[in-house]
């Protein structure tokens, strides 16, 4: 017989088996199983019935008939990708159409609802009706459609927070980021009532073109972070609201919104504005007006309770604010405000600290609010008025009370300096947070009025009253900024005068000719003259070409061709042009200067010829029709080797189609189709991206037109066709059809980094990547926009034919510093460093750490194709073209028993390798082929391996703990608790050191086993881990720290103003260069610090002594192209 | 889901490396276990108002935001973890809704119970009676509904719990032990014991004739 204990164990392994089986539907029988286990007999008997009856009696399936599409599924055109959100009216999808490429949210309404003729019927009209809104705060619906037996609507897809999520969760402080972003540190009030006048405003757009919304709630107001307030389910809300009224489970939440007219039938715009005005009211109240909880109690309430003030609430509330929502949210429509238009008034009124309208103030109030306004004023004012008046008390008692007027003159002496300090002290706040401001606009200014604003408070600095510590502290913090400013591209204004031409490569030379027919070659812009050439006739038209040092000279009387070399004294013919020359309208050149692409037009002819230059030599001429109306475009690719044009009119055939000729061949060698017409295009540096852009959409298709592939797609909501990229491939500019505004792109995240005003069209880049455009000015001037990309950090994105990428990971430098690998969820990147062009891809599968032998430079890969080590040969090209040429692989395939390794390391030799592989760590000796187990070990995620390749280190997130290994003979040494999981393991080059990274910085002397934090400048010094200065990288949430060791001092906070979260971060050896990876980007930032030593010294913010040379010459960027072959 | 277990192992791996897509399919996996687990356990009042999707929706978004280094790769423990964080939102319903607040005596002792959200007798019932699906079962239904309630209400919360878990949520014995936070052993002879106790409470309510005995 048993003890009960062990029985008991046996019984729970039979009955687990016996519910396996019956889970897998085998029907045990009681006596079946007693044959089975006849030991088990009286326990099987006890509890075999009461297992049956179990399971018999579980829920498993529950009668949920499917309503839903799910993902994968095709309706219409669209593809549905996943989820977003469910609610009663139907479940929202993230979707993709097809043809399009555009990514949407898909309402689809559930099939039940569906069946209901009068709803569909009435779903479709009011649909229809709300597409019909334009506004910038309206989330448009671009299609009503009907397919598989779903109704659906496509609506743009927002990426933001419904305002519920942000103010209304437990987790309260989820607003307070939003709010920095918008530059509302501390007036949570204004941030609330910029977003009421968003609403408001688009309230009043709908309610013009008569379209009410119904359900104005929380829940449907949506928030970006870059502060765009978006209304969602225009005039759909309402037949949602029908069914929840109707149906049992109806959420009382989107009852309370509800305006009491509404109960007794009545609608109107006034019910937009009450449910606005109560849905501000929750956001600074943090709770519900009517917080019944049953549905007729909620209606009692909205119908009868007199609403809670809000300043009984929050007694800091500003009385404007209370009264435009008290007058908003009335019970009595007619006390309402009579319009949104009125309310959006008011609101922004309070916004702008002016009197609104619901109210008038008493007199008192209205002068405290001037002198709130005028703050510098009211204190000059209230110190003249004491002076005068002490002054008055002097001269009347100065006779009889010499000692008493002493006393005094004292006091006000006393007073003038303090409010002098914190006079002061306002000024320097204004200026940080006008800096702050500006980098967050996406306008003009973003980075040099932030910067001067922040040189600004920099001299103020020494004036302020405060401790050194504390200004230190402060400079820290302008430096800060400033850095962020340095990322952003910006705006240049200049003039030329009429006539002269600029060298819009270089943007130092210009050329004009004078009366007496010389062309002078000047100094731009300091006039200075370098060359002269006489008698150039007035019909000639000059240009320069990339050579610096020439020009083309086109003589439209004779239609002769010629090139001037500024150092000679005569201009040489290069060739004649073809007879019926017409009028010159387009001259470019490709980037090396070797090809020109000149286009000219009559009145009904419009001809392109590509020459080489300077030979002369006619490649390639291309007639094209024309309306003598429109200008057709034809762009020469950067290369000189192929043409894109565009024919045909407006919504004709030939529109639709980009054709792209080869110049040397003279052959079509593609044609690009769309299903509307063309705008424009822009060619990428690469000359194998086109940028197109359509005329309808206002969408900006990408190609790459040797695949004639779609490999992109920028939507622009503000109108405009792609006009120039620049020539480092960084920054895409367009220009609204009208020519009124322009929009500057990043051209690998399809992120846009500029928006202004202008009459220009940016038409050149220059050498540096510099985006050029003019328009002529009444005065006969010129008016040049110059877009300058930021000179100290550059965003690299992988090129969309080597797959997209969902994870981006950490990244390895190749020894000679030119090279980055960059791991993904499909292969390995690999850019060069100095270009900043994506250069190659291995395509190994999952690889998310590659990693770079440091002597050897090979690259050792860990994917889910096992371990490989793919040798890199670097050398000199015998291409002209091309100066580097690099070829990596054929992979050589090592053993390692587990697929999917998260890290691997090797010492510098590249004999030992170290992989981590979660339960597991792997050594490969490549010398002998031994493979040693480290483990079991807990969810192991880093290992590295010392130089010399005699330790080895793993460090594992769930225990927090480093174990440090015997390379040689794969034992465990010593097992040491750091207090989170480490990160960024590092050994110093004499193996005495490892670095790691936990939540700051931290050393681990492997002699006596301390572990010690980095920053301490003390302990840093005694661990002396480098033999020169060096830079560390030290990540936080949206920043990246450099700081100096041994020292521990913060060099820089690195950091974007939207403030990119980075997950991966590496310096090169020279300690110039930062790279650090986004993994919410999917991009790779490559930072500049001797030029961000340079920016920051403009504002008297440079760094101290910084650890590299101030003598060294700053690498011009050359055109020194590094080609990339990958052998598979 | 033993078949596929090896697939489970090969999306963790990748979704806690960060990759999102593989953190959605896994979640798919585990979708239909955790919404019996909401079934089991959402109050009534709560279910009344709130769509157990959108529950599970938030779930997802939880999951999604928590670091991707923070969940353990094994996949039992997995799911043990993506429990605790359902259980978590579901708590926060339930405080949210039904007025629990933070300081309520009676929901603090029952966190250090690891046993937040007990399965209540009501559901548990509710579950037993409704799950007859022939007419003569449903006829049956409301006669035994009152009974059974009594019947498990009567039961030690352990035992119910253990109960809960093994059959309604299907948890394995290895899951069941980490999810009560005791050894395996030990979560073995509970069940066990529960599963006697049960028997015999219905042989004493019902006699030994029970209209369900097989």
């Amino acid at each position: 017989m048993f003890t009960d204990h062990s029985n008991e164990d046996a019984l729970n392994g039979l009955a687990n088996e016996f519910v396996e089986r019956m889970r897998r539907g085998e029907n045990l029988t009681l006596e079946q199983l007693v044959q089975e286990y006849p030991d088990f007999e009286s326990g099987i008997r006890e509890l075999l019935p009461t297992l049956q009856w179990i399971e018999r009696l579980d829920p498993a399936a529950s009668p949920c008939e499917r309503e839903t599409p799910l993902a994968g599924q095709k309706l219409g055109e669209y593809t549905i990708l996943r989820q977003i959100g469910h609610g009663g009216m139907g479940t929202v999808y993230e979707a993709v159409h097809q043809r399009l490429g555009r990514h949407v949210a898909l309402k689809v309404l559930t099939q039940r609802q569906t069946k209901n003729g009068t709803l569909l019927e009435r779903f479709q009209r009011e649909a229809k009706a709300a597409a019909t809104l334009h506004h910038t705060n309206v989330v448009p619906i671009f299609e009503v459609g009907e397919a598989e037996g779903y109704v659906y609507y496509a609506m743009q897809l927002v990426y933001g927070h419904a305002l519920d999520q942000v103010f209304l969760t437990p987790a309260m402080d989820s607003h307070v980021e939003l709010m920095k972003a918008w530059g509302y540190d501390k007036d949570h009030y204004s941030f609330i009532a910029k977003i009421g006048v968003q609403v408001a405003d688009a309230l009043a757009h709908a309610h013009a073109a008569g379209v009410l919304h119904r359900d104005i709630k929380p829940a449907n107001i949506l928030i970006e972070a870059m502060g765009n307030v978006w209304i969602a389910d225009f005039g759909l809300a309402q037949i949602d609201g029908m069914c929840d009224l109707t149906s049992a489970g109806e959420v009382i939440g989107t009852l309370r919104y509800i305006p009491p007219e509404n109960f007794s039938g009545r609608a109107d715009a006034r019910g937009d504005i009450y449910s606005l005005g109560l849905t501000l009211y929750e956001l600074l109240a943090r709770k519900p007006l009517f917080a019944g909880s049953s549905r007729a109690e909620v209606i009692h309430q909205i119908l009868n309770a007199p609403p809670c003030s809000l300043r009984s609430i929050d007694r800091h509330l500003p009385k404007d604010l209370e009264t435009i929502i008290a007058t908003a949210i009335a019970r009595d429509p007619n006390c309402r405000y009579p319009s949104a238009s009125a309310l959006m008034e008011d609101l922004r009124r309070f916004c702008a600290k002016e009197p609104i309208h619901a109210s008038r103030l008493s007199t008192p109030e209205r002068i405290m609010r001037w002198c709130r306004q005028h703050r510098a004023l009211t204190a000059a004012a209230v110190l003249t008025l004491t002076m005068l008046l002490l002054l008055i008390t002097i001269v009347t008692f100065a006779y009889y009370r010499e000692n008493r007027l002493r006393n005094d003159l004292q006091v006000t002496l006393e007073m003038a300096v303090t409010a002098d300090v914190q006079g002061r002290q306002n000024l320097f706040d204004s200026y940080v947070a006008s800096a702050r401001t500006a980098q967050l606009t996406h306008r003009p200014g973003q980075r040099f009025d932030s910067l001067s604003a922040l040189h600004k408070a920099v001299q103020l600095l020494p004036d302020l009253d405060t401790l050194t510590e504390v200004r230190e502290e402060r400079k820290e913090n302008l430096r800060d900024l400033a850095i962020a400013a340095t990322t952003l591209p910006d705006i240049v204004y200049t003039k030329r005068a009429n006539g002269e031409a600029i060298d819009l490569y270089h943007l130092d030379r210009s050329a004009r000719r004078d009366e007496s027919g010389n062309l002078i070659v000047r100094q731009w812009p300091s006039k200075e003259v370098i060359a002269c050439l006489s008698n150039v006739n007035e019909h000639t038209y000059f240009e320069f070409t990339p050579n610096r040092d020439e020009l083309l000279l086109l003589d439209q009387s004779t239609h002769t061709l010629h090139r001037w070399k500024i150092d000679q004294a005569a201009a040489s013919l290069v060739t004649e042009l073809h007879p019926e020359w017409g009028k010159l309208v387009h001259c470019s050149f490709s980037h090396d200067g070797r090809r020109v692409l000149l286009a000219d037009r009559t009145d009904d002819r419009a001809w392109n010829e590509v020459l080489d230059w300077p030979q002369g030599k006619s490649n390639l001429q291309v007639s094209i029709t024309y309306d003598g109306e429109n200008t057709p475009a034809v762009k020469l690719s950067p290369d000189g080797k192929l043409i894109a044009t565009i024919e045909g009119n407006y919504r004709t055939e030939g529109s639709r189609c980009v054709r792209i000729i080869s110049v040397d061949t003279r052959r079509e060698v593609a044609l690009l189709l769309h299903d509307e017409s063309v705008e424009s295009t822009a060619w990428y540096p690469d000359s194998q991206t086109l940028a197109v852009g359509l005329t309808d959409s206002n969408d900006v298709v990408l190609w790459n037109v040797p695949m004639q592939r779609r490999i992109g797609l920028f939507i622009d909501q503000r109108g405009g066709g792609p006009k120039l990229c620049s020539n480092r491939g960084e920054l895409l500019s367009s220009s609204s059809t009208w020519g009124s505004s322009i929009e500057v792109w990043h051209a690998s995240t399809k992120k846009s980094v500029l928006h202004f005003s202008t009459y220009a069209v940016l038409g050149w880049t220059s050498n540096d990547g510099r985006l050029v455009g003019d328009y002529r000015l009444d005065a006969g001037e010129w008016q040049m926009v110059i877009v300058e990309p930021s000179s100290v950090m550059r965003k690299l994105a992988r090129n969309p034919l080597h797959g997209s990428v969902e994870a981006w990971r950490d990244l390895s430098l190749h020894k000679d510093g030119r090279i980055l690998a960059v791991g993904s969820d499909s292969g390995i990147s690999l850019f060069d460093l100095r270009t900043g062009q994506d250069i190659g891809y291995v395509p190994v599968g999952y690889a998310l750490h590659p990693w770079f032998v440091p002597d050897t430079g090979d690259l050792l890969t860990y994917s889910e194709q096992g371990l490989s080590r793919w040798p890199v040969t670097i050398g000199n090209s015998a291409d002209a073209e091309i100066s580097i040429q690099a070829r990596i692989g054929p992979p050589e395939k090592l053993v390692c028993p587990s697929a999917f390794g998260t890290q691997i390391s090797s010492d510098d030799s590249g004999q030992l390798i170290a992989a981590a592989a979660g339960a597991k760590a792997y050594i490969l000796h490549r010398r002998d082929g031994r493979l040693l187990t480290l483990g079991p070990l807990l969810d192991c995620r880093q290992v590295a391996v010392s130089h010399d390749g005699k330790l080895v280190v793993t460090s594992s997130r769930q225990e927090g703990s480093l174990v440090v290994w015997d390379a040689d003979t794969g034992e465990e040494i010593r097992r040491v608790q750091s207090q989170a999981p480490a990160d960024a393991l590092d050994f110093s080059r004499d193996g005495r050191y490892l670095s790691f990274i936990t939540k700051s910085p931290q050393v681990l002397d492997l002699k006596t086993w301390q572990i010690s934090e980095w920053d301490n400048p003390l302990n840093a010094r005694n661990t002396n881990l480098s033999d020169g200065r060096r830079l560390v990288v030290h990540l936080q949430p949206g920043s990246a720290m450099v700081r100096e060791v041994p020292s521990g001092r913060k060099l820089a906070m690195l950091a974007t103003p939207d403030e990119t979260r980075f997950n991966f971060a590496a310096i090169t050896e020279d300690n110039l260069h930062v790279i650090l990876n986004s993994n919410d980007t999917h991009a790779t930032y490559i930072w500049d610090l001797r030029k961000l030593g340079q920016e920051l010294e403009k504002i008297d913010l440079g760094f101290e002594n910084p650890p590299w040379s101030s003598e060294a010459a700053l690498e011009t960027l050359e055109e020194q192209s590094i080609s990339l072959d990958v052998d598979r | 889901m033993c078949q596929n277990s090896a697939e489970i192992q090969n999306l963790l791996a990748k979704a806690c490396i960060g990759c999102p897509s593989s953190l959605e399919s896994l979640f798919g996996h585990y979708r239909e276990r955790l919404h019996r687990m909401l079934r089991l356990r959402m109050d009534r009042r709560i279910s009344a108002r709130f769509d157990e999707e959108d529950v599970l929706q938030e779930i997802f978004i939880q999951l999604s935001q928590s670091l991707w280094g923070n969940f353990p790769v094994t996949s039992d423990l997995f799911y043990v973890w993506l429990r605790g964080i359902a259980m978590n939102v579901l708590l926060e319903h339930h405080r949210r809704h039904l007025g629990t607040h933070k300081r309520d005596a009676r929901l603090e002792i029952s966190l250090q119970r690891q046993s937040a959200l007990e399965a209540s007798s009501h559901v548990l019932a509710n579950y037993l009676a409704a799950s007859g699906t022939s007419p003569s079962d449903a006829a049956m239904a409301d006669e035994l509904r009152s009974r059974l309630e009594s019947l498990i209400d009567s039961m030690d919360p352990i035992d119910k719990e253990v109960l809960a878990l093994r059959h309604f949520e299907q948890l394995s014995p290895h899951e069941t032990a980490e999810v009560l936070q005791i050894q395996e052993k030990a979560a073995g002879m509970r069940y066990i014991r529960a599963l006697k106790r049960l028997k015999h409470l219905m042989a004493d309510t019902f006699g030994e004739s029970t209209p369900w005995s097989v």
